[in-house]
């Protein structure tokens, strides 16, 4: 080799020579760099110019583990390229003296080839664009640099000029292509030919009989180069492949990049194992997957894998499963698996724990709004608005069932029964709507027949209707408190009107007539005459009902009625102006505490009841046919009278220390109310009909022909006329005003713009018995077979038919002995058991009142609790103490029940408990309780159950039976209470 | 379900939400560690992981 070449190189030193050619190191002599200089024997068979433009293709590969070539050139018949030199030592030497490489080391060394042939291999190289296969990938042709990189050297300049005829194929690291091997998906694993193109290759493994190349059986470390000149098809024997003396045909297949793949592996199998794989692909002994990871020996499994097809397609693939060893490994694998199914898992049990939480926090909520809406249903319903009462209600329950709705509470069922009152089946008034005022009423009126009513507040006059609870017409009033209005019938209402007195006909809707000032207005008894007096004036002024003319005018000789210095807000009541039944007198009080009765038709004359030196300040009263009756008082002591005006003589007088008395009168009565009690005087005798009786102290009444209604200091309270109360009603608001007609009563209050309405119900389809009320009883009992009630107490019994024949009546021996009574249904059998203290026991058939037995016994033992038994439930209930409930099955507490009064009874009725208590006052009710003892119903008055019937007794001698609702009853019953409104 | 449930379901539902919830915290600890372990042991049999592009110095 001579020392300069083409003038530029100076050969250094050999460096190797193998089947390609002589590699030499040389000295760039302009540059002075060292070079590899590699002289290839074999022809180019190029054109000139074709080469040219490939080598300048070829310089400018430029990759971090492939030298770069520098020139390419031809000189005396050989093909010299220039390449970059890399210092180091192939890879082959290290395994030759038996080295083996770690398995990182491999790994890094692996990517780095993969890198360098995926670069090669992308077709952006050469014109037209095109991939280079390397084709001779073996440990022997990768440099360790300095580094500890590798370089991929020995690059088949040649086949990237698209030499045809040229092939690299060391033994063990040649893909089986290089052998004409097809092992690929669509044929078999034997050598099959065809003539394909002008391509032509043919098998390594014997000598050929074409002529003139190089053979090498490949156990070496050379690269072998075949080529063949000859096209036609070659006859060889592969004993190795298993072919037998077969022939196969030569086939044409072309090394592709899947065949550097192999040689990839080869190389690696090799630089792992420190063992050249076998030469035949499938030959070749796996790696042990205990000595190397699993992973590697997979990648390079099958990357070595004789079928093409079932290689790493491309470079990058390999490489990426090595760059992704970590990832791929089953151990990671196993980690984020495991890992993803922990974290997954437990974020879903927060999820459904957040989820649990918010629903329960809905339901919550949704909870509160429905006790919420059904304490103003109560609330509603005290202040005496029931359709406003029903509405919370309903809204309190839920329209859909819904995982966001809770159950209705029990409370809420509660409100819905009291707004509607289903199991109020007495006879008597009823809450039934509010009107709200504008303002605080100075003064309210009831029309006779309760349909319309009328109220005076600042400074106007409302009309209102009773039914609708609708205002219907506002006048403008005369602006003092002590304006008022009265109805002097159905339908014409008296009023102070700004202008004066008018008369309004409702029906018509218009002024029948206007009169003078007035604040204060009498209407005769009937209906006849109208008195009128305006604030101070000395003077009334006596109307003609019917056109207003005005009869007369009653001068007060100097004096004025009791005024106060601002009567813009308040009318303190205190005067006394009244006509009597015909309008021929007038009753006026003064503010000197004179009383005055004036005949109208003779003015100027009158009689004086007290004079000025009285000392009183408030006077009511009244007259009543030919008699006066009036009561007078100041802050220390008070005095009520009767008086016969036809005679001008004093029937009666009572006084007292204190402000004790309220009269008033109508045309059935003298009606004195003191303290808690309300009486009814009559004129001559002076015998008191007691007409209510409270507990209460007593601050108005109004009457009817039938009802009497008082205002107590807790409670409005109706009494029939028998003087027994059937009805009460708390307060939620002061008294002013009471006002009562057959069927409508209306409560005001100066400290309030809401006016109650009540409305008299009745229930006659739900009566089931009546008899005498004055029959004082404790229980009431309807027998087994329907046919008999028995009303008794610990003194006696009364045996009716339901018809209310009396049947039997017996007293009770020695009642103030008796510890019990129970009433027995024994199938078709009832009966009433006494039991006395001294353990005797008295038992009288309750058909006909007959005494059946009487046995002696244990004595009671009163400090047993009594205890009641129901389905699910056991209630306690001590003498003195709270009823409690247990579970019967668990014996857990369950519920406290009402506290205010007496357990007695406890029934299982259908799906509800009813308990049944009585008070002190001898009040008894019962409560419809649902399995959670939540109070459903309040049940007043109530006396018995039969199955799921409850029996209610009323004070007013009517036993009545409902059943029980449920809630959807409930909500239908109220829908349709909407609907007509 | 009556309040006594609602009430169950709502506290019970946040105090197992924070249990679950610590649960998870001292798992991805344990976890984290684990994966270091994990990646130690990895790193040893095919070497340290290289950034995306580390080996290739080449200019294309």
């Amino acid at each position: 080799m001579p020392g300069i070449i083409a003038s530029t190189y100076e050969i250094l030193e050999k460096l190797g020579a193998g089947g390609g050619g002589t590699v030499y190191l040389a000295n760039h002599l302009r540059l002075g760099k060292k070079v590899v200089l590699k002289v290839d024997k074999r022809p180019i068979t190029a054109r000139p110019e074709l080469l040219r433009r490939e080598v300048d293709v070829l310089k400018h590969l430029s990759h971090a583990h492939i030298p770069q070539v520098y020139d390419f050139f031809v000189e005396e018949e050989n093909v010299y390229t220039v390449m970059e030199y890399i210092e180091g030592e192939s890879l082959d030497r290290p395994l030759k003296r038996g080295e083996k490489y770690s398995q990182p080391q491999v790994v890094r060394w692996a990517k780095q080839m993969l890198e360098a042939l995926s670069y090669l291999h992308r077709p952006v190289h050469g014109d037209p664009p095109r991939g280079y296969v390397h084709s001779d990938v073996k440990p022997a042709n990768l440099m360790r640099t300095p580094d500890n990189d590798v370089c991929l050297i020995d690059f088949n300049i040649a086949l990237a000029l698209g030499e045809e005829n040229v092939i690299g194929c060391s033994v063990g690291y040649a893909s089986p292509e290089h052998y004409g091997l097809d092992f690929s998906s669509d044929y078999d694993t034997q050598v099959s030919g065809y003539r394909s193109g002008s391509r032509l290759w043919s098998s390594l493994f014997r000598s050929r009989k074409t002529g003139g190349q190089t053979e090498v059986e490949g156990e070496g470390e050379e690269t072998t180069v075949v080529s063949d000149e000859d096209s036609r098809a070659a006859t060889v024997k592969l004993p190795e492949m298993g072919a037998g003396s077969e022939s196969a045909k030569v086939r044409t297949i072309v090394p592709d990049v899947r065949s550097d793949i192999y040689s990839v592996g080869a190389t690696l199998y090799h630089l792992l194992s420190g063992k050249r794989p076998a030469r035949h692909a499938k030959e070749v002994e796996p790696l042990s997957e205990k000595e190397f990871s699993p992973q590697i020996v997979a990648i390079i499994t099958k990357a070595m894998n004789p079928n093409p097809d079932l290689r790493y397609q491309t470079a990058d693939e390999m490489l990426d499963a090595f760059c992704h060893l970590h990832e791929n490994d089953p151990r990671m694998r196993r980690y984020k698996a495991g890992n993803r199914a922990v974290v997954a898992g437990l974020s879903l049990l927060f999820a459904v724990d957040v989820a649990a939480a918010f629903l329960g926090l809905k339901r919550m909520q949704a909870r509160e709004e429905y006790l919420k809406l059904a304490g103003y249903s109560a609330d509603a319903l005290s202040a005496g608005d029931g359709v406003s009462a029903i509405q919370y209600a309903m809204e309190a329950l839920p329209l859909k069932k819904s995982i966001w709705e809770p159950s209705p509470p029990a409370e809420a069922q509660n409100a819905l029964a009291e707004a509607l009152g289903v199991y109020d089946l007495s006879d008597g008034f009823k809450r039934y709507r509010t009107v709200e005022l504008p303002s605080e009423p100075f003064c309210m009126a009831l029309a006779p027949d309760g349909r319309h009513g009328c109220c005076v507040y600042a400074y106007e006059m409302a009309v209102f209707d009773t039914e609708t609870a609708e205002i219907l017409h506002t006048f403008p009033a005369v602006e003092s408190a002590l304006a008022e209005a009265r109805f002097l019938d159905d339908r014409t209402i008296l009023y102070a009107g700004r202008e004066g007195l008018q008369a309004y006909d409702m029906e018509r809707d218009e002024v029948l007539w206007n009169g003078k000032p007035a604040t204060i207005i009498r209407v005769s008894g009937d209906g006849r005459r109208v008195a009128a007096v305006y604030r101070d004036e000395e003077f009334a002024t006596i109307y003609d009902a019917a056109d207003g003319e005005i009869v007369c005018t009653i001068p007060f000789e100097g004096r004025h009625q009791r005024v106060v210095a601002n009567d813009v807000g308040a009318n303190p009541q205190d005067n006394l102006l009244e006509l009597n039944e015909d309008g021929s007198m007038l009753g006026v009080s003064f503010e000197d505490g004179s009383l005055v009765i004036y005949y109208v038709d003779e003015p100027g004359r009158g009689r004086t009841l007290l004079d000025n030196t009285s000392g009183y300040d408030h006077f009511e009263g009244g007259f009543y046919r030919q008699y006066f009756a009036f009561s007078a008082a100041n802050s220390g002591n008070s005095a009520l009278a009767i008086l016969d005006i036809a005679n001008w003589e004093q029937l009666w007088g009572f006084q007292a220390n204190y402000r004790a008395y309220s009269v008033r009168t109508d045309e059935d009565g003298i009606y004195v109310m003191m303290d808690n009690i309300l009486v009814n005087v009559h004129p001559v005798t002076g015998e008191q009909t007691p007409l209510v009786t409270t507990s209460e102290r007593l601050c108005g009444f109004a009457k009817s022909n039938t009802h009497t209604l008082v205002a107590g200091e807790e409670h409005f309270l109706f009494f029939d006329q028998d003087a027994r109360q059937i009805s009460s009603y708390e307060k939620g608001q002061g008294s002013s005003f009471v006002l009562l007609s057959e069927e409508t009563a209306l409560m005001g209050s100066i400290d309030s713009p809401v006016v109650q309405i009540m409305r008299y119900g009745n229930h006659p389809e739900a009566e089931i018995f009546a008899y005498d009320a004055s029959y004082e009883h404790e229980e009431a009992r309807r027998s087994a077979d329907g046919k008999q009630v028995m009303l008794f107490s610990h003194k006696g019994f009364r045996v009716y038919d339901v018809g209310g024949m009396m049947i039997a009546e017996e007293s009770i021996p020695n009642p103030e002995q008796v510890y019990d009574q129970q009433y027995i249904r024994d199938g078709d059998l009832s009966r009433l058991e006494v039991r006395y203290n001294d353990g005797t026991v008295l038992v009288y058939d309750a058909g006909d009142g007959e005494l059946l037995q009487e046995t002696s016994g244990e004595k009671p033992d009163r400090s047993l609790d009594e205890e009641f038994y129901t389905d699910r439930l056991r209630i306690s209930a001590p003498l003195h103490g709270i009823p409690t409930a247990y579970d019967l099955q668990t014996g857990k507490l369950k519920a406290e029940l009402d506290k205010e009064a007496y357990l007695t009874y406890a029934t299982q009725a259908g799906e509800y408990v009813v308990v049944q208590f009585i008070t002190a006052d001898g009040y008894y009710y019962g409560q419809l309780l649902d399995e959670d003892c939540c109070v459903l119903a309040e049940l007043p008055w109530l006396c018995d159950v039969i199955g799921e019937k409850l029996i209610f007794d009323y004070p007013t001698g009517n036993m009545r039976e409902s059943r029980i609702y449920d809630i959807g009853e409930l909500v239908s019953i109220a829908r349709q209470a909407l609907s007509r409104e | 379900m009556g309040w006594f449930s609602d009430e169950i379901l709502f506290y019970g539902g946040l105090i197992m939400a924070g249990v679950v919830l610590g649960i998870l915290v001292i798992y991805l600890c344990a976890s984290h560690a684990r994966l270091a372990r994990l990646n130690a042991r990895l790193d040893a049999e095919y070497g340290e992981r290289e950034k995306a592009g580390a080996n290739r110095k080449g200019r294309n």
